[in-house]
């Protein structure tokens, strides 16, 4: 039988920083598989490491040993993977859920959500259809035209959402996705996320430590001290 | 699927940032309005200069007047030097062309006559050119020059017909003795299509006599230098064969000078002039008219050090904004934009905030220099002489004045690392 494909692995993955000549350790050795098409949670506490180690599956950011694999391909090393290479699969299969939103504060919501496309070379046109479908589907296409400071947290996290999925990307990462909005918000958007990636055949990988949102996933794994602390399904 | 240029992104984004981004914008653009200001002052004030030169000749020779400064190369005079009106690409300048087209234009298919006079020098191999001062016709030996004729030795043919020059070039004196005649080939001119056509093979020769020949180390042995004795006469009001033009190809002032007085030394009963006292013949009709020749030095680095303030403004802004949109450019790079477009964007910004400043600083000074010259025919008229092509040196000089400010702050921002900047928000 042959190796499954994951849709994102880690193989001995450690990120480490240097602060005045002392060696931090965020993430440490951690291997792990993640199949396609489930919904996996990071949870820990503050300084466990979860974002760091999203941002290293990723490729927001490089590790500094062992490597990081995208359906199969390296994509994360601390040598081989150039800036650029790492860029375009980002740009091709990864789209990102960030607690602060992260729009562009000087394009408007739709121009946000057709960015994606646009970096793939889309006609104009064809991208602002595809970016107004999908902000019809998350309930804010009435604001469309409006720049990030003139839409609400929810909004602007419903705008994001729009933009990770609209060049339907296999995979979603998403940081605190609902830490910065109400528990009402919170709970629209999980069902988001959660519906769009089922209906989609979406590989999610969520950072939270809220217990409600981890609950959606599929596995959820725990971290503590840049290491894997346990898995539950 | 048809694709959209990943260029056009990257100006997209710098314009939607620019125009998003209103009061970074405003201050910038108020700079290089400022620096578009100065700079069209000064562009303008230079191109009038050289009509305001040309004027007291002008009035002397009737109709257009071409002035070619000492050393002007015939490559920088063909990309159109401040001050000189020429025919691209066809070798020898014309004078008074508006006359010519006026004259070829009501009478297809007709030959000019033979130029009434010259006063002229040619080009010579190095590329150098000697001032041409002509009148109601145009200069054109053949295609290559006249220095090329005369290397390959074909042009002279003793003759006693023809009008006196004077030969002041050692290396070909040996082939055309005192008295031998130079052939010049003037083309046929006729319009065709609505252009202005030149057919040398149905041309007119003419010929000129040599009555001098002088032998005086130039610059450059390849040089050649015909004076016609006449025409000059002609033109100053001097007794012919009393007066004496020196016309060479000269970039040392003191060899100008020694030049001249070797002339004087040797023909005392002759006035002998040369380029300066042409300048000066310029210079005291410009006081006639009220007019001083201000130094441009004062003008030129106040407007560099205008533009050097503009690039600091450009570059503190784009640094300034490539410090607060870490967050845009780390989302933008999250989402796969690379490095490279994010520098071209801030570049793109800087050009086109410093573009759109600069012209219309360019636009508000021509406008209003053309409303205090528009209908003047003095000097002052002169002096309001606003060009496109001064526009497009602005153009030229704002994109590469926001490259090189906007450079730095383009590559600082193209290296910020995501996951550092997202990670803290």
């Amino acid at each position: 039988m042959s190796e499954p494909v994951w849709a994102l692995s880690a193989r001995g993955v450690s990120r480490w920083f240097r602060l005045d000549h002392q060696k931090i350790t965020a993430v440490d050795k951690v291997s792990l598989d993640i199949p396609t098409g489930t919904i996996i949670a990071l949870v820990g506490q503050s300084g466990s490491g979860k974002s760091t180690l999203l941002s290293l599956l990723g490729g927001l950011d490089r590790p500094s040993e062992g490597q990081v694999f995208l359906d199969g391909k390296l994509f994360g090393d601390p040598v081989l993977v150039s800036e650029s290479q790492r860029a375009e699969l980002r740009q091709r299969h990864i789209g990102f859920v960030f607690q602060a939103y992260n729009l562009i504060s000087t394009l408007t919501a739709v121009e946000n959500v057709m960015f994606p496309l646009r970096l793939a070379k889309l006609r104009p046109a064809l991208c602002r259809e595809k970016a107004m479908h999908l902000l019809g589907e998350m309930g804010v296409a009435d604001r469309a035209k409006h720049l990030p400071s003139q839409l609400s947290g929810g909004e602007q996290q419903r705008v994001a959402i729009a933009r990770a999925i609209v060049h339907e990307p296999g995979i979603i990462l998403a940081d605190e996705p609902t830490g910065s909005v109400d528990s009402k918000n919170g709970a629209i958007i999980m069902d988001l996320i959660t519906g769009l990636c089922r209906k989609r055949g979406k590989t999610v990988v969520l950072v939270t430590h809220d217990p409600s949102v981890a609950e959606v996933a599929d596995r959820i794994v725990h971290l503590k001290d840049g290491k894997i602390a346990g898995v539950e399904a | 699927m048809a694709e959209g240029g990943g260029e056009i992104l990257v100006w997209e984004l710098a314009y939607k940032s620019m125009i998003r981004s209103k009061h970074r914008t405003l201050l910038t653009f108020g700079g290089m309005v400022m620096a578009g200001v100065f700079l069209t002052l000064v562009l303008t004030a230079n191109s009038g200069f050289g009509k305001v030169l040309s004027r007291p000749l002008r009035e002397l020779v009737g109709g257009d007047l071409l002035i070619v400064p000492s050393g002007v190369t015939y490559g920088r005079m063909a990309s159109g030097y401040p001050g000189i009106k020429h025919l691209p690409g066809q070798g020898p300048t014309i004078l008074n062309y508006e006359a010519l087209l006026r004259q070829a234009g009501q009478a297809p298919n007709v030959s000019l006559p033979n130029p009434g006079f010259i006063m002229a020098d040619v080009f010579t191999r190095s590329g150098q050119m000697v001032p041409i001062m002509a009148r109601d016709f145009r200069i054109a030996f053949d295609h290559h020059g006249f220095g090329s004729r005369l290397a390959e030795g074909r042009g002279f043919q003793p003759s006693d017909e023809g009008e006196l020059v004077v030969l002041l070039s050692p290396r070909y004196q040996p082939t055309v003795p005192v008295g031998g005649r130079i052939e010049l080939l003037f083309p046929r001119i006729y319009v065709d299509d609505g252009h202005v056509r030149y057919d040398y093979a149905q041309g007119e020769y003419h010929f000129l006599t040599v009555v001098g020949r002088y032998n005086f180390s130039l610059p450059f042995p390849t040089q050649v230098a015909l004076v016609p004795f006449s025409t000059f006469c002609r033109l100053t009001g001097l007794p012919a064969g009393h007066s004496f033009f020196v016309s060479f190809s000269i970039q040392d002032f003191n060899y100008e000078a020694a030049t001249v007085a070797w002339f004087r030394e040797r023909l005392p009963d002759v006035r002998v002039f040369g380029p300066q006292d042409l300048y000066r013949i310029i210079v005291s009709g410009m006081q006639s008219e009220g007019l001083e020749l201000g130094t441009p030095v004062f003008t030129v680095t106040f407007t560099g050090l205008m533009y050097l303030v503009a690039a600091l403004i450009i570059a503190n802004t784009m640094y300034l904004s490539a410090v607060q949109r870490q967050r845009d450019v780390a989302i933008m790079l999250a989402m796969g934009a690379r490095p490279g477009q994010v520098r071209r964007t801030f570049l793109a910004e800087a050009i086109l905030l410093s573009l759109t400043g600069s012209l219309t600083g360019y636009g508000l000074t021509s406008f209003f220099i053309f409303l205090s010259t528009a209908g003047r025919t003095d000097a002052l008229g002169d002096l309001g002489a606003i060009t496109l092509r001064n526009g497009a040196v602005i153009a030229a000089v704002t994109v590469l004045a926001a490259v090189v400010a906007g450079s730095l702050p383009a590559w600082y921002a193209s290296r910020v690392q995501p996951m550092e900047v997202l990670r803290y928000e």
